[in-house]
């Protein structure tokens, strides 16, 4: 059989696309390798936090896991909201998609849904000058933010951030309601405004695809505290929602259980390698157009074996993350809201020369849901006293998650190595070194967002910069050119050496603005969909 | 006498039967003969278990020793019967003076536990170069 189009990938880019395709009235396949979860989800009741917690004696189950393994027994790491139900997202992708251990340390996904099943919803624009570092223009993509936060449902309110997060963006929901702790912020910020705005910082409440309101068979986030542990009510975007609308229509056809390994381009089709996942057999998939939204690390590993091994090493950035944990001296000894989201309330932007392409974003996030005990390992206090004296700080305690731009260099890169133990005989490795001045430089502003926090009264208590590929958010492996370049991607999407083959995912984003890009490779996905329908901008 | 030392009373039998159920699945790491010595004199009572666990906790916060604790508080904290002693609450008066006290005792055992288990080790390594 021969598909019209076939998308590869059911993450974030790979469902926009695909529903691009589809509204346009084309034939469309999407393949991937679903793992999902049908463990835990039925587990988890459609309750708020407080009364999961005080009532359910099966909590221990999805909370904990049924093998512990949402126990952390290390110093923390990157996905801490890959608890127990969400834990599906990174199965098997070890085992299929071997990644060799070294300082560079990424999450990949073969779930159903890729690392869009557990994202953290932050929806972000890009600034016309970030879109232009990134190579992408704003006339193509105004249209393509629009559709896409029109069908996700992004809440948001228009602050001081909105210059930073929203840009023009006009489809928003209502605001959801932030909780205590956030508002004690909020209005310390509001109090010294001048005076932070002329250091350069900007704070807001975090645009999320969380909804404000009910869209469809969706409903308006009810603030149970239990994002990171279940979907109920669709309130959350998650791509295998798109996927189940997908596959309701006519000319959709869904192909999990299949590994993509390389493609070949013929004359009049291309013929795409999988393996499938039950049997471990070969199989070809033939299309007319081929769209890659597999994430820019699997893109570039399959665009690699496509060419031959002609290039085995590819440019790649990723955002520099670190967790910064601090204590807000007006919460203490307050209970907290019982109602609320748990996922970033407030973002704070640096952003000392507002033109500049390297902005520091700080995702602030109040803590509950993940339970006392993940937090009591990293404090060096024993456990008895430590429970009651976190207890007393946890309804103060404020997590800022810090993300920094990225830039390109020599120095980050992706390898493909021959590894006799997969059966495709390679496997990825990842080197980020970023240079000293890089280093200097990140931690200066780390420094003055501290700073920043003790002036909206928090008192910073522990920071953790964590390894390089913690922050989940990888680009650049194939980067936009204008020249036709092997291993670079056209302004319109599609993979130079190829005619009919596009990349949908942030493979082509030169650099990484320090903002959540999810939303950003939503919309190019959309966007590079018209572009293989043949309907450009 | 895990339960004990990280309630202040004897957990269900439920709860000592999920923790010994997590540990046959491999939930924690390998002790070796010193997390051996120092898990055996922390059994002897919550005191001592303090002493260690405090002490552990800055020099070596990861040790499988803290590991079977942390998985003991997990396994303490995830249930309907406990959930008072982890939810946040409002500080009335009375409160804050209780928690001084557990910021004070917390500190001392802190001063205490590592010196304790800075003493051990300078005991074991004497005790393993005389052996060999």
């Amino acid at each position: 059989m021969l598909h019209d189009f076939l998308v590869i990938g059911s993450g974030c880019t790979g469902a926009q696309a695909a529903q691009t395709l589809i509204e346009s009235g084309g034939r469309v396949a999407l393949l991937d390798v679903g793992e999902k979860d049908e463990h835990y989800a039925p587990l988890v009741p459609k309750e708020d936090f407080l009364r999961v917690r005080r009532t359910d004696p099966e909590q221990h189950r999805y909370f904990l896991g049924d093998r512990f393994e949402g126990v952390p027994m290390g110093s923390a790491k990157g996905g801490a909201q890959l608890t127990p139900p969400r834990q599906f997202v990174t199965r098997n992708a070890a085992m299929l998609a071997p990644f060799r251990d070294t300082e560079f340390k990424p999450v990949q996904s073969l779930a159903r849904g890729g690392l869009g099943a557990a994202w953290g919803l932050g929806s972000h624009v890009f600034s016309d000058s970030e879109l232009a570092n990134c190579g992408l223009d704003r006339g193509g993509m105004f249209e393509a933010y629009e559709t896409v936060s029109r069908r996700v449902g992004v809440s948001g309110a228009r602050d001081d951030i909105a210059p930073f997060s929203l840009g023009g963006l006009q489809s928003l929901h209502e605001p959801l309601a932030i909780d205590e702790n956030a508002r004690f912020l909020l209005s310390a910020y509001e109090k010294r405004r001048r005076r932070l705005n002329e250091s350069g910082f900007y704070l807001g409440r975090c645009p999320l695809a969380l909804l404000g309101q009910d869209q469809g068979s969706r409903e308006k986030s009810a603030l149970r505290d239990m994002e990171f542990w279940s979907d109920h009510g669709r309130s959350a975007y998650r791509p295998w929602i798109t996927l189940e609308e997908l596959q309701r229509k006519p000319g959709f056809e869904y192909l999990p259980g299949r590994f993509a390994l390389r493609f070949h381009e013929t004359p009049d089709h291309i013929e795409v390698t999988v393996r499938r996942t039950d049997t471990g057999e070969r199989e070809i998939v033939r299309c007319r157009r081929l769209l890659l939204a597999t994430g820019a690390l699997a893109t570039a590993r399959i665009v690699m074996r496509s060419f031959d091994y002609r290039r085995t090493r590819l440019p790649m950035v990723c955002n520099p993350f670190s967790y910064l944990a601090s204590l807000n001296l007006r919460m203490l000894g307050r209970a907290g809201s019982e109602l609320r989201h748990s996922l970033a309330q407030l973002v704070l932007f640096y952003a000392p020369e507002p033109a500049a392409p390297d902005h520091v974003m700080i995702s602030i996030f109040s803590y509950r849901s993940l339970l006392l005990f993940r937090l009591a390992k990293d404090f060096p206090i024993n456990y008895a006293d430590g429970k009651e004296f976190l207890r007393f700080l946890q309804s103060a305690l404020v997590l800022a998650t810090i993300n920094h731009a990225d830039f390109p260099s020599d120095e980050k890169f992706v390898e493909l190595v021959r590894n006799s133990e997969d059966p495709a005989g390679d496997a990825l490795e990842g080197h980020y070194r970023p240079s000293a001045a890089e280093k200097d430089l990140i931690e200066r502003k780390n420094r003055r967002i501290q700073r920043a926090f003790l002036k909206l009264g928090c008192v910073p208590a522990k920071r953790i910069d964590l390894d390089p590929g913690a922050s989940i958010h990888y680009g650049g492996t194939l980067p936009f050119s204008t020249a036709e370049k092997e291993f670079h991607t056209a302004p319109d999407g599609r993979l130079y050496g190829t005619s009919r083959v596009f990349i949908a995912d942030g493979s082509a984003f030169r650099y990484l603005p320090a903002k959540g890009p999810t939303l950003t490779f939503m919309a190019h996905a959309h966007r590079v969909a018209r572009h293989a329908l043949g309907l450009g901008n | 006498m895990l339960g004990l030392y990280l309630l202040g009373k004897r957990p269900d039998e439920e709860f000592v039967r999920r923790y010994c159920e997590a540990m046959a699945l491999g939930a924690c790491g390998r002790m070796n003969s010193w997390d051996e010595r120092l898990w055996r004199i922390g059994l002897r009572s919550p005191r001592s278990m303090k002493l260690i666990d405090s002490g552990l906790a800055m020099h070596s916060p990861f040790s499988p020793v803290r590991q079977r604790l942390l998985l003991m508080l997990a396994i303490l904290e995830a249930s309907p019967a406990n959930s008072d002693q982890f939810l946040p609450k409002k500080y009335g008066k009375l409160d804050f003076i209780k928690l001084a006290g557990v910021v004070f005792r917390m500190t001392l055992a802190a001063v205490l536990g590592w010196l304790v288990v800075a003493f051990l080790r300078f005991r074991y390594s004497r005790c393993c170069t005389t052996s060999l």
